[in-house]
């Protein structure tokens, strides 16, 4: 497993992987949306292929001179980045702490970053905490309970859940095209329908009698009645939604809050998973429901980063390659993961 | 205590318009920064008069040292800050770290200097224009680094006597490239012919003797045209010296005594031959001989060939005494630093320096602070000599520890900027005894801009025992939420904090909520909060509330009615709430199945009656709504009588 370590000087709360036009291209370009900072960004880097060279131990390590991220271009943003997602292979959405959203397009031409469009003072109070993009739709959840569904050439937003969830939502994610799946601070998952004519949510399942915040949500890429979530607690909690409202089954992964979850996109019997304890783990089950509500243990946990001393705020996977982003303004490429 | 020194005071000029009549204020803010603004009400001189003017009032924010946030000082931070706690956790784990580890430390500590010059000397070579401020960086980091070593050498490594000065030497060759940069001069000369030609020849196999590099002084001197036709033995003779010049090597096990013997019979021969006139017909060989000879003549002649007095400090030691240790490598400074001007002349570096050469632990940690600019490199080398149990407890006057101050000093320095404030954590939490008491004081003063930072720091709390400040985060949350009447969310951090007082205070204000509009603001909450609801007797009391709302809706109206009856009688809900409670009695009682037999109807009843007689719930009632209550309390009052007579009949 190659890995490349960076300095960016940058807090990075967001990272992820450009798309690429077929699933089986390496995604060689990623973007970096940065927080708490004086003049905050997003930014693009390259990153090169990653050789392994064979060093006097004998062991193979990553050629850092070639594979280093290089910075390709950057664009101001006024505000922390809290969510950030890419919308298609140019255009970037990015959720920010002012509670405007701002849609950024990558020229691929001119290597150049710039702000299209952007909706201000969607969420007053609090910002913005996550943004989901399924094109013409983006989402944005905030810390004051709100949702709103926006159309991509609107200035008004489509559809708003005013204060729907009595707590902060943590993370937003599309189910299909007209549902949403959200976490919060008190640990309950939420569907929505955005067609729905109430402001209330369709379903709401509860993963733990302790009100343990979920801080983040994922779809299995072929099975979709699974959501996997991360829990401030550690725990990876599986729900099947076809089921009743009871959690599946819940894994203590890590010790500390869990940031940000990821199903491999092609192989989706992967989990990966970074956290407030600074390290990056990965699950390898095959998701059979009947097994895992027996508590039968078919799942193996291994971990790709050991704990770096400060938190993981975000991870993305593409092929084999993953990015993870430190509080410790670090940026890790790592190879070979699956 | 130092008087103030006015000529290294630094002065801004504030430009506002209100100044010209107005007497400038100013007030400390948090971290190296300053508010200043024209005050209206003292005036400039006796005689201005007041300014009455429209000029807009400015505050003006005035901040110094904020190197620590350029990219390359944040890659510094930010790496160091792993090595720093990488050599806490050590010392945790084995109550000392060795002297490999901590020299590991030191290398890792000096590896990431030295990734930072070569960052800002790409930036610097890079960049079009001359960038001053890039070149003073480059100048201090790699000032930073020159100390560091030298300081690794004498303090950590504290090798066995006889191999500092072999590690001295290591170091003036990797600091001071002179040797290397006439050497290049000389092979890159194309107009000269060979290199042997050069002007800058003879000065290059010079420096390269006087930092003891004789191998390369040997392949130097096969390229002079003399060499190479083997016609003149000086050429011959110099060489055999330099080949058998006696190297000590800790690595072989040769002991002191016997370097020692092999040494001075080697110097001897030097000494025989430069006299017995080997080298007469050559005069600069000459020269290079009296320098192997450890000549002190020599020295005065060659002065231009040094940069420094340290390094012609460890020149002349490497060729008179090998063998000296650490301790006795001061008694020769003096000599040298006159030679170059005195205690005088003298600049910030080279006092620095010399206290290391001193051995003299605390006045370099002094010197550094004055003269740096910054505190990192103060900061973490105090941290790891106080491992080598080398810094002195105490130079303060309040009497706290050296490292203790310097940490502070360092966080202090940081915490000017939001994003660091992790950072800062980690260095207080292993600052000695007062961490908990610096970290509590730290913890309070970081803005929570959001609810996700608010998580973090509470973790970061938890983990270290101070409970206090997590209940007065909570604390701050939840007054912010109740400001934008996000009740859920103030509900939540009462829970948190287990603050069941605050959760009364809520849960009242839900339920007066619904008395007035008759729905409940945060059902997705209440609804889900299992055991938390036992927390507050109101919350308790409005779970059970939305049960019965539940179970109306679902229609068990018996067990609604039964639900609805037990929170009457158990006088837990809160008066002002009757009303809605009985009220809700209502549509029970209207129904066609008896909900309610005898006993229970005059339990209601009674809670009329009570309610009746407590006027004070009326008080606050305008006329119309006391008109709509006694209407409502009439047609209750009616359907329990009639529920009564039902009750008796059936």
């Amino acid at each position: 497993m190659a890995e490349c370590l960076t300095y960016v000087s940058q807090k990075i709360h967001k990272i992820r992987w450009k798309p690429t036009s077929t699933t089986i291209q390496k995604s060689e370009t990623f973007a970096t949306g940065s927080y708490e900072d004086l003049a905050n960004s997003i930014t693009i880097w390259g990153v090169g292929h990653m050789t392994g060279v064979v060093n006097q131990d004998k062991f193979e390590v990553a050629d850092l001179e070639n594979s280093q991220p290089r910075r390709q271009c950057c664009c101001k943003i006024p505000g922390d980045v809290n969510g950030m997602e890419f919308a298609n292979s140019e255009i970037i959405v990015a959720g920010l702490s002012s509670g405007a959203i701002y849609l950024v397009r990558l020229e691929s031409q001119s290597q150049e970053l710039n702000v299209q469009f952007n909706w201000e003072n969607l969420h007053p109070y609090g910002g913005s905490t996550d943004i989901a993009a399924n094109l013409p739709e983006i989402v944005s959840v905030g810390e004051d309970g709100s949702i709103h569904v926006m159309r991509i050439d609107s200035k008004r937003p489509l559809r708003t859940f005013a204060h729907s969830d009595s707590c902060p939502i943590t993370q937003v994610q599309y189910l299909n095209t007209h549902e949403l799946c959200t976490t919060n601070t008190v640990g309950q998952l939420r569907i929505w329908d955005v067609r729905s004519p109430t402001d209330a949510s369709t379903r709401v399942m509860s993963s733990s009698e302790t009100l343990v915040a979920l801080r983040c949500v994922d779809q299995h890429p072929t099975q979709s009645y699974i959501l996997a979530s991360g829990g401030s607690d550690g725990c990876v909690t599986l729900f099947d939604i076809r089921k009743e409202c009871s959690p599946l089954t819940k894994l203590q992964i890590h010790d500390e809050d869990i940031w940000e979850l990821r199903f491999h996109r092609t192989s989706p019997s992967y989990i990966f998973s970074c956290s407030e304890d600074g390290s990056v783990r990965r699950l390898n089950s095959s998701f059979e429901m009947k097994a895992l509500s027996l508590g039968g243990s078919n799942i193996d946990v291994s971990e790709l980063v050991p704990k770096c001393g400060s938190s993981m705020n975000s991870l993305d996977v593409s092929g084999t390659r993953m990015l993870c982003a430190t509080d410790a303004e670090s940026v890790y490429v790592i190879d070979d993961v699956i | 205590m130092e008087e103030p020194d006015s000529d290294n005071a630094n002065e801004i000029v504030v430009y506002d318009p209100l100044m010209e009549h107005h007497a400038l204020h100013a007030h400390w803010q948090s971290g190296h920064s300053l508010m200043a603004f024209a005050s209206t009400d003292t005036l400039a001189s006796v005689d201005q008069p007041r300014d009455v003017s429209q000029h807009p009032i400015y505050l003006h924010e005035i901040h110094w040292n904020r190197e620590m946030h350029s990219p390359v000082a944040r890659k510094l931070v930010n790496e160091s800050r792993l090595v720093f706690v990488g050599v806490q956790q050590q010392a945790e784990i084995s109550g000392k770290p060795t002297k490999s580890q901590l020299l590991k430390f030191s290398r890792n500590y000096r590896s990431i200097l030295q990734s930072c010059f070569m960052e800002l000397r790409q930036k610097f070579e890079g960049s079009e224009e001359f960038d001053e401020e890039l070149e003073k960086q480059m100048q201090l980091y790699s000032m930073m680094e020159l100390i560091w070593s030298l300081c690794e050498i004498l303090f950590i490594e504290n090798s066995p006597d006889g191999t500092v000065l072999i590690q001295l030497v290591e170091w003036c060759k990797w600091h001071f490239p002179v040797a290397d940069d006439y050497v290049r001069l000389c092979y890159n000369a194309d107009d000269y012919g060979s290199p042997a030609q050069h002007p800058n020849y003879w000065p290059a196999i010079y420096t390269l003797a006087l930092q003891g590099r004789t191998s390369e002084v040997r392949e130097m001197l096969k390229l002079h045209p003399a060499f190479q036709t083997q016609e003149h033995d000086p050429f011959a003779s110099i060489d055999e010296l330099l080949r058998k010049m006696p190297i000590f090597s800790y690595h072989q096990s040769q002991s002191t005594n016997e370097f020692e013997m092999k040494w001075r019979h080697w110097h001897d021969e030097c000494v025989k031959r430069f006299y017995g006139g080997d080298f007469d017909t050559m005069p600069n060989l000459k020269t290079l001989s009296r320098i192997l000879c450890g000549d002190e003549g020599i020295i005065q002649e060659l002065t231009e060939l040094y940069g420094s007095w340290y390094q012609m400090l460890i020149s002349y030691l490497y060729f008179k005494n090998p063998t000296i240790s650490v301790s006795e490598l001061h008694y020769h400074t003096k000599a040298f630093i006159d030679i170059f001007g005195g205690q005088s002349e003298l600049g910030p570096l080279d006092r620095i320096l010399l206290a290391a050469f001193k051995f003299d632990v605390s006045q370099v940690i002094r010197e550094c602070c004055k003269h740096l600019g910054t505190w990192w490199l103060p900061t973490h080398l105090a941290d790891l000599l106080h491992y080598c149990d080398l810094v002195p407890l105490s130079i303060t006057e309040s009497g706290t520890n050296v490292r203790e101050h310097l940490i502070v000093e360092y966080t202090s320095s940081l915490s000017n900027f939001d994003s660091f404030w992790p950072v800062v954590v980690d260095y207080l939490s292993f600052c000695g005894s007062l961490s908990n008491h610096y970290l509590g004081l730290f913890v309070q003063r970081i803005p929570l801009s959001s609810e996700k930072k608010a998580a973090k720091v509470i973790r970061i709390c938890e983990k270290r025992g101070l409970l206090k400040e997590v209940e007065s985060i909570c604390r701050q949350m939840k007054m912010k939420s109740m400001q934008h009447n996000r009740l859920g969310t103030a509900l939540s951090w009462c829970i948190k904090a287990n603050d069941s007082s605050f959760a009364m205070i809520i849960a009242d204000k839900m339920l007066k909520e619904y008395a007035r509009t008759g729905l409940f603001s945060n059902i997705d909450l209440i609804d889900y909060l299992g055991s938390s609801v036992l927390m507050s007797e109101s919350l308790t009391f409005l779970g059970k509330y939305r049960d019965f709302h539940k179970l109306y809706a679902a229609e068990k109206f018996k067990d609604a009615g039964q639900l609805l009856l037990n929170l009457l009688m158990s006088r837990k809900a809160p008066l002002d709430f009757w009303p809605s409670l009985l009220m809700d009695c209502l549509p029970l009682l209207e129904r066609n199945n008896l909900i309610y037999d005898v006993e229970e109807t005059t339990g209601l009843l009674a809670c009329l009656n009570v309610l009746d007689q407590k006027q004070k719930i009326f008080d606050s009632m305008t006329e119309i709504e006391r008109e709509n209550q006694e209407k409502k309390m009439k047609h209750l009052r009616l359907a329990l009588t009639n529920n009564l007579a039902k009750a008796i009949v059936s």
